[in-house]
């Protein structure tokens, strides 16, 4: 009698029983077009492939048309790649409010296609900046941070969605120390370029749907959220008004620099803080991609991820972005040995 | 539930001969009036009729009605007979009322709320001897399995004790116990529901047409009432199952005045707790109910009832692990400890005082306390020891769902007429609910619920009847005032004594919903009420049937339907960015649906074989024109069964053997699958502008795309009767699944997502209940 319940529930388990349903193939592929335009941008890429029931395949042979209201800009066949999927590039200069067409034919007949509008541009009137240190979500040391106070002004008359990107333009001199490979004590290199900031959004409300983000608590939250990196907001809570948004980036913006590298002199550092209007699909598009990356659509077995495309004749998504960028220069900044900004001289 | 019913009194002299002879002598012999419903006739004539006019009048009348399925109750010089399931206090007490006043014209009318001959089509009653006789998983007796034998009553899962009622959620049905709602009725998964049926005196069901003092849900109300307990002696029954052992008593407490009832029900692991954990299992699991009842007559025209519930589940978890090892330089050691404890239910506590202000009205008031909660805790201790060095890590986790009700509501039935049975009342409840508990974010959101309602039961002189009514609640929260009026009216024509045809129209409104996010009752599914943003949802139905109840003792009932609903909710296909569960508002979207069907019902209750057959045909549907799910085109709802068929036949030999039988067949659930693989871009940070990566994924074309296998299977079961000196023993013997049907209880999708290669997308399908023997002990004493 005591162990009964164990032998009900190893009798339970004997008795389940697994069976496969094996899902039928039905034959069918779908010419598959995907592109993300940017009125910033004047080269766009397109991605292609065949979809069907085995995966993606490549594409023997295709041609990408884009129109720009209504007038042929671009028209390519040059397919990129080895594997699926492949890539077009194709020049196009693209304004808010224009209609573009991007028409995707293979040499027997089959077409995909679709028409999009570039949005207006919202604007970002203000941007104020200040170090300070924090502990990141989850990390467990504070760390030298900057924030981008970024004011944006709302389109008005209708629902808005953004995507809010910070970046950093520079012009180092970094000194080299002791020989290493092909540098002799004293050499200099200079160096310049661009690079993309990681936002840490975590205490932005526009950017994590208000969410009070216990800083110290690191183990509360670690499977049960998706970060938006992309850092897409909807207008909700400043309609037709403006929003301050902190932005705010760890101040390591040349950490990956050499480690024999002992000083560095910044000559000019210039910040770009950009501001991408979309429509609702192309939100929802990025919100998708964001969470079929997450280690949280793999745990929650929450299926189904449908994705809205907006391809006809086939499958995929095509969308354009507007952008408004707000540039600044660093006066009186530079980047420490740490690899850190800072606002005092070294 | 009130029984309604055309009670004839009988004050004169009995003829003879037989049981209505050796009523007659009762009478005369000891100073006493019989009173009866003329509808029980045949079962009193059925009665062994063996009276001992030398005995005292209770053994003279126990010995009179034993084994006719028929009660006895005295109200001072009356003797009310009555069948043992049917007929609750307020009818007792306003039958009691009346009975000085009616013995000249002798007739007493009252209104039926359920069933063929009620004005509400889509109502019926379940009384306890068919919750009983159903077969059921490990041969316990279910109060909800035995709902899904009903005409558009279909389970989620197969197997497990969810109601599915015309093509609504889960959550669209308010299941009262003794008139006050319970949120999370399901133990084990939902293997079981916390309704102990011994102490079950009926179930009424609406999903159709809803009298006007009901309310809260959008698609079905299910009416659990208990029983207050014998008025004539202690009686009782002990049962032990394969899973659980049960104790029910219930008798007087003092005599004419006051009767108690009381049930218990607990899984065997409960007691061997401490066997399990020094047989080396890390884990247990187990369940209980609590069930009691006093009820309390203060004279003839006051009856006071107390009752509360307390059911809890449980899961334990404890276990450790250690490892060791030595690298080149040193030895280390690495032990981890995890502790998991889940305990989740219910506690309800209910006061009434039932009064008969004069022989035309009377009233019903309550004041009731409910309590739902799930509490989740779970630490892990992971110490690290390398050579002198010790490093312990400890991860606390807790986190809890709640829901908590008090309400005070009265309800007064008013015959101004004999063409008139008028209801009306008002409810008020103040709603705690606890949406999710967490260090982090405890945020806690109130409700008030306020209603009022009327109904009027019009009996027009001629072959019509016609209920017309409505409800007008306002609902308070976050600030927000959210005021529905949900009128109703249904009809019915009885063509003769045999026919009858009926027609209704409800709306129904719901202020709070159920999230879950699998097939599986889980304790971690969440209630969340309606807020400043997800407004309520509310239901338009359509129904109508017709009815025949000309052969004696059979029903047979053809009713179609068409529901509309708006404001249901379901998680978006994706959620919103930094989604987490205190974001539940951000996750779902609040959107349309419809159903519409067609339900054919026959039983029969009277006989040595009794038993049901159903068959529903419908469709259900759902729409989120915000585009978040199925990009807000219409696709199936998940349990959309097309077909739904069940036979249930009970036969009883004699008075030792019967035997059951069930067979089902149901159209498989909905299910999502990938039609293919294809490939989303994403934004590559490291190129400026360039949105130049790209991940693969499944294709799918729409939700719920995809059928699964049907669900089909055959349960039988004996019962076998012995009298012995103290009481009744029954020995249950049965087989839950016959011939192995191999039924889909859980699915899911195995895809290599991701991968270069060719596909490997299937669907794997567990089948839990497969041919399982069961037998279970019963006294009854």
């Amino acid at each position: 009698m005591k162990k009964l319940p164990l032998y009900l529930l190893a009798l339970l388990v004997a008795l389940s029983c697994e069976r496969t349903i094996t899902l039928e193939d039905d034959g069918k592929r779908s010419l598959t077009l995907n592109a993300i335009m940017s009125t910033g941008d004047t080269l766009h890429t397109a991605f292609v492939a065949w979809s069907g029931f085995d995966g993606i395949s490549l594409i023997e042979q295709a041609r990408l048309k884009c129109y720009v209201n209504g007038i042929p800009r671009a028209e390519s066949s040059a397919l990129k790649g080895y594997e699926a999927p492949q890539t077009i590039r194709f020049k196009a200069r693209i304004k808010p409010g224009d209609k573009v067409r991007l028409i995707l034919e293979t040499p027997g007949g089959d077409r995909a296609e679709a028409a999009v509008t570039a949005p207006d541009p919202a604007k970002i009137t203000q941007v104020d900046t200040a170090i300070f240190t924090m502990i990141p979500h989850g990390g467990k040391r504070p760390v030298k941070c900057v924030e981008f106070l970024t004011t944006v002004e709302d389109l008005p008359g209708r629902d808005n969605f953004y995507r809010i990107r910070a970046f950093t333009e520079s012009a180092l001199v970094l000194n080299v120390p002791g020989a290493h490979e092909s540098h002799v004590p004293g050499d200099t290199i200079s160096h310049s370029g661009r690079l993309e900031l990681a936002i840490i959004n975590t205490r932005e409300p526009l950017l994590n749907n208000g969410i009070r983000f216990p800083l110290r608590d690191e183990y509360t939250y670690t499977s049960d959220y998706y970060d938006n990196v992309f850092n897409i907001f909807r207008d909700e809570g400043f309609k037709d008004s403006t929003a301050d948004l902190k932005l705010i980036t760890e101040a390591n913006f040349y950490r990956s620099q050499p480690y024999y590298i002992e000083s560095t002199y910044i000559s000019k550092t210039r910040a770009t803080i950009r501001l991408e209007s979309m429509d609702r699909e192309t939100f929802s598009y990025l919100n998708y991609v964001q969470y079929a990356s997450s280690t949280l659509a793999e745990f929650t077995l929450n299926l189904p991820l449908i994705i809205n495309g907006n391809v006809s004749g086939g499958d995929g998504f095509v969308g354009v972005v507007s952008s408004s960028d707000y540039v600044f220069d660093f006066a009186d900044w530079h980047i420490d040995k740490a690899g850190d900004m800072n606002n005092k001289p070294i | 539930m009130r029984l309604a019913a055309l009670y004839i009194v009988l004050s004169l002299l009995l003829p003879d001969p037989g049981v209505i002879g050796v009523m007659g002598s009762i009478q005369k012999e000891h100073k006493i009036k019989f009173v009866y419903d003329s509808a029980i006739t045949p079962l009193l004539e059925q009665a062994p009729g063996k009276a001992d006019l030398s005995m005292g009048l209770d053994e003279s009348l126990t010995s009179l009605l034993e084994g006719s399925g028929l009660v006895w109750t005295r109200v001072g010089k009356y003797v009310i007979i009555k069948r043992k399931e049917a007929v609750d206090s307020q009818e007792e007490a306003f039958l009691s009322r009346k009975v000085p006043n009616l013995l000249n014209p002798a007739v007493i009318k009252s209104r039926r709320d359920a069933g063929a001959e009620s004005t509400f089509s889509g109502s019926l009653n379940v009384p306890q001897s068919i919750i009983n006789h159903s077969p059921a998983v490990f041969g316990e007796p279910d109060v909800l399995k035995t709902m899904q034998l009903m005409p558009g009553v279909s389970p989620g899962l197969e197997g497990f004790s969810g109601i599915f009622v015309r093509g609504g959620g889960q959550d669209e049905n308010l299941l009262l116990l003794d008139g006050v709602p319970l949120y999370n009725v399901n133990h084990a998964l939902g293997l079981f529901s916390c309704f102990t049926p011994e102490s079950v005196r009926s179930v009424t069901m609406y999903k159709g047409a809803f009298p006007a003092r009901f309310g809260g849900r959008v698609s079905s109300i299910v009416d659990v009432r208990t029983t207050d307990g014998d008025e004539q002696r202690l009686r009782g029954s002990v049962s032990v199952g394969l899973l659980s052992e049960k104790l029910h008593l219930e008798g007087p407490l003092i005599k004419d005045k006051a009767t108690f009832s009381l049930s218990a029900r607990g899984m065997h692991t409960l007691l061997l707790d401490r066997p399990i954990r020094w047989m080396g299992s890390p884990l247990n699991y187990g369940f209980y109910d609590l069930d009691g009842k006093i009820a309390y007559r203060l004279g003839i025209n006051n009856l006071l009832t107390a009752g509360i519930y307390h059911g809890r589940d449980f899961f334990h978890y404890d276990k450790e692990t250690s490892r060791s090892g030595t690298d080149s330089e040193s030895t280390w050691e690495s032990r981890e400890r995890i502790k998991m404890d889940i305990r989740s239910g219910n506690t309800m506590a209910a006061l009434k005082w039932n009064h008969l202000s004069s022989s035309s009205l009377r009233w019903n008031s309550s004041l009731y306390f409910s309590d739902y909660d799930m509490r989740f805790d779970n630490i892990s201790r992971e110490t690290f020891i390398q050579d002198d060095t010790e490093e312990t890590v400890t991860v606390p986790f807790r986190q809890g769902t709640g829901i908590q009700d008090a309400g005070a509501r009265i309800d007064f039935d008013w015959n101004p007429s004999p063409q008139h049975m008028v209801t009306f009342g008002a409810d008020a409840v103040l709603h705690g609910y606890h949406p999710q508990i967490t260090s982090a974010n405890p945020d806690d959101i109130i409700g008030k619920e306020v209603s009022l309602y009327a109904d009027d039961d019009i009996l027009t002189g001629g072959h019509l009847t016609v209920n017309a009514g409505g409800r007008l609640t306002l609902f308070n929260v976050q600030g927000q005032n959210y005021l529905s009026a949900q009128p109703r009216v249904s009809a019915r024509y009885a063509f003769d004594d045999r026919w009858s045809a009926k027609a209704s129209y409800a709306r129904m409104v719901q202020y709070v919903h159920l999230l879950t996010t699998g097939s599986l009752s889980m304790p971690t599914d969440l209630w969340v009420p309606i807020t400043r943003e997800i407004k309520p949802e509310t239901s338009d139905i359509l129904s109508g049937g017709v009815f025949h109840t000309g052969i004696e003792g059979w029903e047979f009932s053809l009713e179609g339907w068409w529901k509309g609903m708006d404001g249901v909710i379901e998680y978006k296909d994706v959620p919103q960015a930094l989604s987490e569960p205190d974001s539940w508002q951000h996750n779902v979207s609040s959107g349309q649906g419809r159903s519409w069907g067609s339900e054919i019902y026959a039983r029969r209750m009277k006989g040595h074989t009794t038993g049901s057959l159903s068959y529903t045909l419908s469709w259900s549907e759902r729409r989120f024109p915000d585009g978040s799910v199925n990009g807000g085109e219409w696709f199936p709802y998940t349990y959309d069964r097309r077909h739904n068929f069940n036979l249930n036949v009970n036969h009883r030999f004699n008075d030792r053997i019967e035997l059951s039988a069930l067979w089902l067949f149901m159209s498989g659930t909905w299910f999502t699958v990938p039609e293919g693989q294809s490939f989303v871009i994403t934004p590559d940070p490291k190129e400026e502008g360039g949105y130049n990566g790209f991940t693969r994924i499944d294709r799918i074309g729409s939700k719920n795309n995809f059928r699964l296998p049907p669900t089909h299977r055959l349960d039988v079961s004996a019962r076998f009767h012995k009298q012995k000196k103290r009481g009744e023993r029954i020995w249950s013997v049965g087989v839950y699944n016959l011939y192995d049907s191999m039924n889909p209880n859980i699915v899911w999708l195995w895809s290599n997502n991701g991968s270069p290669e060719a596909g490997e997308t299937h669907l794997k399908v567990i089948t839990i209940f497969t041919v399982m023997p069961n037998f279970s002990y019963t006294f009854n004493f």
